[in-house]
C-alpha cells in the first residue's frame, strides 16, 4: 500500500454546541467526533462501525463537507478540502456522494425518479441538453437494475429496495470516485439487502468506486469492506484488515461487538460466550476521564481512568487504542 | 444429525418442547383477511400452528408475509378493515377468535401478553412508566395501589433499569430506547402471562444491546416457564434464541422444525434463501450472496400453485399449477414439490 490514499483524514474533530441552558452556565458541547484519522485507498471500502450515537454519521458528512469541521484536515485526491470556501468545494463535490439510509427521505415525493436522477447532473451541467440527461439516466437506471420504462414514476409507486436503487443511481450520475454509504441496507428486508450489497460491490468492480461504508449490522460490514474501523464515543479504538479484525479482535469494545453478532449458524451462537456490556454509552457531552470506554470495560485498570490510550500499531496494519492490548 | 434436544445445557430453553405435549396455543386454518380497494388482501391465509409449552417459537420471513398479523389476530388486535374470517385459535381450552372483547380484554396483558417493536408507539407519553406497569397489575391480579407500586418497582430493578425508585415517576421520553424496551418488558412480565408474543423486539435497537434485552427475555422467560412466540426477520435472533423456527411466506408456513435442522439443513428454497441473504462467518469478504430474486407477492392478487414460485430457482410446471403442502422430512416439515428427501437421516 505505498499507492497514495484518495481519502486521507487526519485529527477531525467536530462539536456541536448546544442551545444555552441557563445564562449562568456555559453552553454544552457535544464532542461527537472527537480525533479521528485514517486513510482510504482507491478502489477500496473502509467499513465504520459502532453504535448509536458514537459519531459514525458525523464523521462521514464532515469528510464530505456537509458539516465543516471544528479542526483536523481531510484530503481528497491531494486536495485539502477543510480550509475551500463553499464556492472553491463546488466542482469537488461532484467526485464525493453520499447514500442515505433511508430512500424515503432522500426522495422529493413530487419528483418523478427521471428528474431526481438527472437533478445532480443538471446541477454540475454534465449533460449538454435535456435528451442528453434523459439518455443517461435511462441507462443509469439499468446499470441499477431499474427498468428505465418507470422513468417518470414517482417515488411512493416503488418498494423500499428499488428506491434505494434510486438512491444510487442518482448518486452515480456525476460518476463520482468516492461515496459515502450511511447505514444503505439497515431499512430492507434481508434478501432486498443482498440484493443491494451485491449490487454496490459489482458497481465498485466496474467504476472502481472507493466506498466508506456505514453501518451498525457487522456481519454486513464484514463482507463488505476490506477495513473496518471501530468507533467508540467520537474516536477510533480499533483499525485492521476485516477478517482479522473478526478473527483475533483486540479492543475489549471491539470483543464485545463481535460477541453479540448474532450469526445464523446455531452451533456458532451456542459456542460463543456473549461478553455483555454494563450500562449504555457515556454522553459525549462530558466524555469520561482516560479511556473513554473504561465505565463499561470488563479489564479496566486504574490507569485508564487517568490516561488516554493513543490508538498505535500493535500489529503490522492493526491498530488499537488500548493500554492492555 | 440428531440432536439430542434434552441434553443441551448450553440451550436452556429446549428441554419442554416435546413432541407429544400438549400444546398451549393451537391455532388451526387460520385465514386473516383486508377488504381494501385493491380488493381482499389475504394476510394470513390457512395457517395452522401448534405452540408447546415452555418453547420458544421463531416466526420468520419478508415484511409483508404475515408474520405480525398472526400475532395481532391472536390478540385479538387486528386493525379496524382487518378480520379473522375463518380457523380457529385455541388457548386453555378457549377459541380466541369466539371471545367478545370483555374477555379479551381480560386474557390481553393477563394470560397472553406482547412486546412491540418500538416501545414509543405502545406506552403511553402523558403516563409515568410506574403507573403504566402497577395499573395493569391492578385490573389483572386484583393488587392494591400500594402492592402494585411495591411489585412495580421490583420489576423495574429485575429487568434491569438502575436506581427505580428516581424512575418510577419518569415518564417513556426519558429512557433511552434500550431503557424503553426494558420499561415494555416490566409491563409485559408484570402479570406473568402464560404465553409471550414479541414482535421485532430488538429491530431498532444496537447489537450489544439487543443482546442485552433477548438475554433478558429468555432468562425471564425461563424463570417463569413461559412459552414465547419471537417474531423477527433476522435468522441470527432465530439461532441465538428460540427452540423452534417456523418460516412464512405469503400468509402461509411454507417450513418449521427444530432450529438446528433448519438453519443447518434448509429444505425449501425460501428459507436457503432467507439464510443466504445474511453474511456468515465462513463467507469471504467480497463473496456474492446468494439473494432471492424479485419481491413478496401482491397479497390481494396471489399467484396459482406454490406462491413462491415466482421468485423460486427451482419452479416447473407443477409448482405453477399444484400448491404443496407441509411434508414431513427428518425432523422438519416443508411445503414445497422439489424438496428431495436426500438430506434426512
Amino acid at each position: 500500500m505505498d499507492e497514495q490514499p484518495l481519502l486521507s483524514v487526519r485529527d477531525l474533530v467536530k462539536h456541536f454546541r448546544m442551545p444555552r441552558r441557563s445564562i449562568l452556565r456555559p453552553a454544552d458541547v457535544v464532542r461527537a467526533v472527537d480525533g479521528v484519522s485514517f486513510d482510504i485507498w482507491r478502489g477500496k471500502t473502509l467499513g465504520l462501525v459502532g453504535e448509536s450515537g458514537c459519531g459514525k454519521t458525523t464523521t462521514g458528512r464532515t469528510i464530505l463537507q456537509l458539516m465543516r469541521a471544528t479542526s483536523g484536515s481531510v484530503q481528497f485526491g491531494g486536495t485539502e478540502l477543510c480550509q475551500l470556501s463553499d464556492k472553491e468545494l463546488r466542482p469537488i463535490r461532484s467526485g464525493m456522494q453520499i447514500i442515505f439510509q433511508d430512500p424515503y427521505a432522500s426522495l422529493d415525493p413530487r419528483m418523478t425518479i427521471g428528474k431526481a436522477i438527472a437533478e445532480p447532473l443538471m446541477i454540475h451541467k454534465l449533460s449538454q441538453s435535456r435528451d442528453e440527461a434523459r439518455e443517461r439516466v435511462q441507462e443509469l437506471m439499468e446499470r441499477v437494475g431499474l427498468n428505465p420504462y418507470f422513468i417518470n414514476r414517482y417515488p411512493h409507486e416503488f418498494s423500499g429496495g428499488q428506491r434505494q436503487r434510486i438512491g444510487i443511481a442518482r448518486a452515480l450520475a456525476v460518476d463520482p470516485d468516492f461515496v459515502v454509504l450511511d447505514e444503505p441496507v439497515s431499512s430492507l428486508d434481508v434478501s432486498i439487502q443482498a440484493q443491494i450489497l451485491n449490487l454496490l460491490q459489482d458497481l465498485q468492480d466496474e467504476m472502481e468506486l472507493t466506498y466508506l461504508f456505514i453501518a451498525h449490522d457487522l456481519r454486513v460490514v464484514r463482507h463488505i469492506s476490506d477495513r473496518i474501523a471501530v468507533m467508540y464515543l467520537g474516536l477510533i479504538v480499533e483499525l485492521a484488515q476485516g477478517v482479522e479484525i473478526y478473527d483475533a479482535p483486540l479492543h475489549p469494545y471491539t470483543q464485545a461487538l463481535l460477541s453479540a453478532v448474532p450469526w445464523t449458524d446455531p452451533r456458532l451462537a451456542r459456542k460463543h460466550q456473549r461478553i455483555i456490556l454494563e450500562g449504555e454509552v457515556s454522553s459525549a457531552v462530558d466524555p469520561p476521564s482516560g479511556c473513554r470506554f473504561h465505565p463499561r470495560c470488563p479489564i479496566a485498570e486504574e490507569r485508564c481512568q487517568v490516561e488516554s490510550p493513543e490508538l498505535r500499531e500493535v500489529q503490522p496494519e492493526h491498530w488499537v487504542a488500548c493500554h492492555l492490548a | 444429525m440428531g440432536t439430542d434436544r434434552g441434553s443441551q445445557p448450553e440451550s436452556p430453553l429446549t428441554d419442554g418442547a416435546e413432541p407429544d405435549a400438549k400444546p398451549l396455543l393451537r391455532i388451526q386454518a387460520l385465514h386473516t383477511q383486508f377488504e381494501t380497494k385493491q380488493g381482499t388482501v389475504r394476510a394470513v391465509d390457512g395457517l395452522s400452528l401448534d405452540l408447546y409449552e415452555g418453547e420458544v417459537l421463531g416466526l420468520v420471513g419478508e415484511s409483508g408475509c404475515g408474520k405480525t398479523m398472526t400475532a395481532l389476530s391472536i390478540m385479538g388486535l387486528l386493525p379496524g378493515n382487518g378480520q379473522a374470517v375463518a380457523g380457529e385459535i385455541n388457548f386453555e381450552g378457549k377459541n380466541l377468535l369466539q371471545c367478545s372483547s370483555e374477555e379479551m380484554k381480560k386474557i390481553r396483558g393477563g394470560k397472553i401478553a406482547m412486546v412491540f417493536q418500538e416501545p414509543m408507539t405502545a406506552l403511553t407519553p402523558t403516563m409515568t412508566i410506574g403507573r403504566q406497569i402497577s395499573e395493569a397489575m391492578e385490573i389483572h391480579l386484583d393488587l392494591s395501589r400500594e402492592e402494585a407500586r411495591e411489585r412495580a418497582l421490583e420489576l423495574l430493578e429485575h429487568v434491569g433499569i438502575p436506581s427505580p425508585r428516581a424512575r418510577f415517576d419518569n415518564y417513556i421520553h426519558q429512557f433511552s430506547g434500550g431503557m424503553r424496551q426494558r420499561v415494555m418488558i416490566a409491563i409485559a412480565f408484570s402479570c406473568q402471562p402464560r404465553l409471550l408474543l414479541a414482535d421485532e423486539p430488538t429491530t431498532a435497537l444496537d447489537v450489544t444491546v439487543q443482546a442485552q434485552i433477548l438475554d433478558l427475555i429468555k432468562q425471564l422467560a425461563q424463570e417463569a416457564g413461559m412459552t414465547a412466540l419471537f417474531i423477527t426477520h433476522d435468522m441470527g435472533i432465530v439461532a441465538g434464541s428460540c427452540d423452534r423456527v417456523a418460516v412464512m411466506y405469503a400468509g402461509r408456513m411454507v417450513e418449521i422444525g427444530p432450529v438446528d435442522d433448519v438453519l443447518l439443513n434448509p429444505r425449501h428454497p425460501y428459507t436457503q434463501g432467507l439464510l443466504g441473504s445474511v453474511p456468515s462467518l465462513d463467507s469471504r469478504p467480497g463473496d456474492r450472496l446468494f439473494s432471492i430474486s424479485g419481491l413478496p407477492p401482491d397479497l390481494a392478487s396471489l399467484p396459482t400453485g406454490c406462491k413462491f414460485w415466482p421468485r423460486c430457482p427451482l419452479a416447473d410446471d407443477r409448482c405453477r399449477e399444484e400448491e404443496p403442502m407441509l411434508e414431513q422430512y427428518g425432523e422438519s416439515q416443508a411445503a414445497c414439490w422439489k424438496v428431495m428427501p436426500l438430506h434426512t437421516n
